[in-house]
């Protein structure tokens, strides 16, 4: 019986490889239909193929089967309704995987595009299917055999196509982000379905009544379709999601946003095996896919940020309420670039777009930055800053061309940054080598780059020009880590509204950017130099090593590290800008840790240790003196600190 | 006496609720007896055909085919059970020899030779689809599946539409009494009681639903000739049905 139905309606899979055949005599033949490019019409072809000739060419099989049979000579085979309807829906179904393969590897050789990645998996899904009908109606009547024949068909039917064409990594990828959790409760649900669609057709099928037998038979198809591609469709979908609790990601990262959100970094775990198998396939991937969502403390909910895309920086805005994104597509992407997108604090994609690489200027540290206190982002193109505000999304451009030129005989730019030096003054720091170095400020009225200071080098170069400080500074300050140039390191701030520079030539010494002035730490001594007139306000002994500092107010967040010792344990420390005393905070930290200061919202400070077996991020109120709270993104455990430290 | 190999006891049958076509039918047809089912047209013939065949339940009473209640057991019956429906259903795109191969994969205990004894005598191109033959053609090759079957009952349901006379002369004679050689137990409807007349050992006349005379042939004949009419089978069977013109 199963070789008579596909034998008869095999053909019926050709359907599906005619359009990918005129695809690509568009291609070949560059033909144009209206406004429509090669490319275009090739794309609606493979789509129109995928989205209606393949649907109906698979009920159409599916009804033919199990509608149009002779039930008159069918009835008399010493075979059970059930084993008959399960090999002819197993028929349906095997057919319709390999028509769905065929559709897959058309789009796939007439366009690689990465859509055949996801056919892939409905074609495997489907094949699933039938492996699954086949077996049940094999087993229904006790032959161990049809169902071992029909898993070999499935198999065939589903992965043949992609094995003769070579297309194993999209089909590892398929292995890679099918959920198996989630598809063998729906797989279970979608057999309930059809066997109950089997039941009543065994049941209320008579002879001599043809108008009842074809709206069973068409209900029986229906089910069979809803439960095969509703299945698939979901299974697609929860294979493409995000886990949706904690447990099945590995967290790497975290920064805070408003509202107690967090963006969290991570990679979705995968079963054991699953690794095993990619291994020996060839697909080496000792992590998950990488995923960015949004979560709640004390709710154990993700929200993913995008699709599958690969974020590879997360920006989060001043005020915590948008973070700014940028990385690479996913897997299923349709179109090439890189991608770019803001996200709300409910992980609502505020802007997107795509940019190719030659659209941004990789010459600088951060393509992307914030205004401090604003929700209006920067991203850095080639040929111009683009200016977008949020949550309108009216945007312009800041180009480069109007700058100042550069000094005739000037080496070529070497390093150059943007940033903030306060909510309002944005500045452009350009090196020309060794010789000189300039800081240009935007003026907003004028619509052009204006000279805000310019340093000249030394006739001969410093040797040791990259020995810069070591600098720690958080929100907005800028630049990050100093204009390294002629053996120092230079520090720019705005006060007393004019540009300041302050020169460091230490190269051991650590400085972090306040408000009040230059924190610098070096030779067991911790002092603050004023950006007016370079003065030191207060110098203090300092029995830690600095690595890292926050300020708010007149009041700095540290990170040290104590001299000495085998294994020192890092404190928090709080350093009065006015006067240079320190107060530790806390028990000392943990020890094997790293820490790190993510940033500052307001007057909380977020320190992360990472490191150990999960990473912490501790939240301080650098005001109020006080830990005020804990957050452990593995078991998502969040803690509220009352107790005053 | 031993069970008879097919027991129908106050059958009833309704395609529309309140006009039964069968009305508690009852009849026994003893194993071995080439029993003709004989009815006017719509007289329910091909519907007790079909719930012996386990198509569809009754509506009330019991059948049994073989001691097995068809609807509930039709799959261990058609193990035993050959039906030569009215319209032969041979799948139109297949060739003969295709439809052969399907029925010895489906059915245990093919009997190839048979059925290939008697597509050869019939001369049927065997390279053919099924749906390029003359409906005569087909009949033979639907008859040819059925002797291929090891079955102990054979229901035949009008079986001789379209058949010219010599295939018809076939069907009666060689086949009939081939099967009846081999005890092999025969339901024949037709409502052509001439047509039979010479091939069967039983006859049961259905009228309005319900059968109204059964027995052996020569029982029946003699109770015709005893009562002054026609002991002609088709005169029986118009007395039966109620269109009496005989003598």
């Amino acid at each position: 019986m199963l070789l008579k139905d596909l034998r008869h309606q095999a053909w019926n899979v050709s359907l599906v490889l005619v359009l990918p055949l005129a695809a690509g005599i568009v291609k070949l033949t560059g033909l144009r239909w209206g406004d429509y490019r090669p490319a275009d019409v090739t794309e609606i072809l493979l789509l129109l193929n995928l989205l209606a000739v393949f649907p109906l060419t698979a009920a159409l099989t599916g009804f033919r089967l199990v509608g149009q049979e002779h039930w008159t000579l069918v009835e008399t085979l010493p075979m059970s309704r059930a084993r008959v309807l399960g090999l002819k829906l197993g028929a349906a179904a095997l057919l319709a995987a390999l028509a769905l393969g065929a559709v897959a590897a058309g789009a796939a050789l007439v366009q690689p595009i990465p859509m055949a990645g996801w056919q892939w998996t409905l074609a495997v899904l489907i094949g699933l299917t039938a492996a699954w009908v086949g077996l049940l109606a094999g087993l229904a009547v006790g032959s161990l055999g049809s169902s071992v024949v029909w898993v070999v068909l499935s198999a065939l039917a589903a992965l043949g196509l992609a094995a003769l064409l070579g297309l194993w990594q999209a089909l590892a990828l398929c292995l890679k982000i099918y959920s198996l959790t989630t598809s063998l409760p729906l797989a279970a649900v979608a057999m309930i379905l059809t066997v109950g669609a089997v039941a009543a057709q065994s049941a209320l099928r008579r002879p001599h009544r043809p108008v009842r037998n074809a709206l069973t038979a068409a209900a029986l198809m229906i089910a069979l379709v809803l439960g095969t591609l509703g299945m698939a469709a979901v299974l697609v979908a929860g294979a493409f999601a995000p886990p949706h609790r904690s447990e099945a990601t590995f967290l790497v990262g975290v920064q805070p946003l408003a509202g107690g959100r967090l963006v969290v970094d991570g990679y979705w775990h995968r079963p054991a095996w699953l690794y095993g198998l990619m291994d020996r396939l060839g697909f080496p991937d000792a992590y998950g896919l990488k995923r960015t969502v949004l979560m709640e403390p004390g709710r154990d909910a993700l929200v993913p940020l995008g699709g599958l895309e690969r974020w590879e920086s997360a920006t989060a805005s001043d005020d915590g309420r948008y973070v700014a994104m940028l990385g690479y597509p996913g897997p299923a992407a349709r179109t090439p670039g890189l991608r770019f997108a803001v996200f709300d604090t409910a992980g609502r994609a505020v802007l997107r777009r795509i940019l190719q690489p030659a659209e941004l200027d990789w010459a600088f540290t951060n393509q992307l930055f914030w205004r401090p206190g604003a929700a209006e982002l920067y991203l850095v193109q080639a040929g111009y800053l683009r200016r977008i505000e949020l949550p309108s999304g009216r945007e312009n451009v800041l180009p480069f061309a109007a700058a100042p030129a550069a000094p005739a005989g000037a080496p070529a730019i070497d390093w150059q940054d943007f940033g903030f030096l306060d909510t309002d003054t944005l500045c452009w720091v350009r090196r020309y080598g060794p010789s000189a170095v300039e800081g240009l400020v935007w003026q907003p009225d004028a619509g052009r780059w204006e000279s805000a200071f310019r340093m000249e080098g030394p006739a001969a170069p410093a040797g040791r020009r990259e020995d810069a400080v070591t600098f720690t500074v958080m929100n907005g300050a800028f630049p990050c880590r100093g204009i390294p140039f002629a053996g120092a390191t230079h520090f720019v701030a705005r006060a007393d509204q004019a540009v300041r520079v302050l020169r460091l030539e230490d190269p051991q010494a650590v400085a972090v950017h306040t408000e009040a002035g230059l924190l610098v730490e070096a030779n067991g001594q911790v002092e603050l130099r004023r950006w007016t007139d370079g003065q030191t306000v207060f110098r203090r002994p300092f029995p830690h090593a600095l690595s890292g500092g926050v300020s708010f107010g007149d009041r700095a967040l540290l990170v040290g590290r104590p001299r000495g010792g085998d294994m020192p344990a890092d404190r928090l420390l709080l350093v009065d800008l006015a006067d240079g005393r320190l107060t530790p905070l806390g028990d000392p930290l943990p020890a094997g840790r790293v820490y790190w200061l993510r940033g500052r919202h307001g007057a909380v400070a977020q320190v992360m240790l990472s490191g150990g077996e999960t990473p912490i991020l501790l939240w301080v109120d650098i005001a109020k003196g006080r830990i005020t709270g804990s957050f452990e993104p593995e078991s998502l455990d969040s803690k509220t600190v009352n107790s005053e430290q | 006496m031993s069970d008879p190999v097919i027991a129908i006891e106050k059958l009833r049958y309704a395609y529309c609720p309140g006009r039964p076509v069968l009305r508690d039918l009852s009849l026994a047809v003893p194993a071995g007896a080439v029993m003709g089912f004989l009815g006017p047209n719509g007289a329910g013939k091909t519907t007790l055909m079909h719930l012996l065949n386990g198509f569809m339940p009754p509506d009330a009473g019991a059948a049994r085919v073989l001691g097995r209640e068809p609807w509930r057991e039709r799959v261990a019956l058609q193990r035993r059970l050959a039906f030569v429906p009215e319209h032969p259903p041979a799948y139109p795109w297949l060739t003969v020899a295709a439809f052969l191969a399907f029925y010895r994969r489906a059915c245990p205990g093919w009997d190839e030779a048979a059925a290939q004894r008697r597509l050869d005598e019939a001369a049927i191109p065997m390279d053919q689809p099924c749906g390029a033959l003359s409906r005569g053609q087909q009949g033979l090759v639907s008859l040819a599946v059925a002797l291929g079957r090891p079955a102990e009952v054979l229901l035949l349901d009008d079986p001789t539409l379209g058949l010219d006379v010599l295939a018809r002369r076939r069907l009666y004679t060689a086949v009939v009494e081939e099967l009846a050689a081999r005890a092999v137990t025969i339901l024949f409807a037709t409502h052509l009681p001439a047509e039979v007349e010479g091939v069967l050992t039983h006859a049961a006349f259905v009228a309005g639903g319900r059968i109204v005379a059964a027995g052996a042939l020569e029982d029946l004949k003699g109770a015709a000739a005893a009562a002054g009419r026609s002991a002609a089978l088709e005169d029986i069977a118009l007395h039966h049905w109620g269109g009496d013109h005989a003598a």
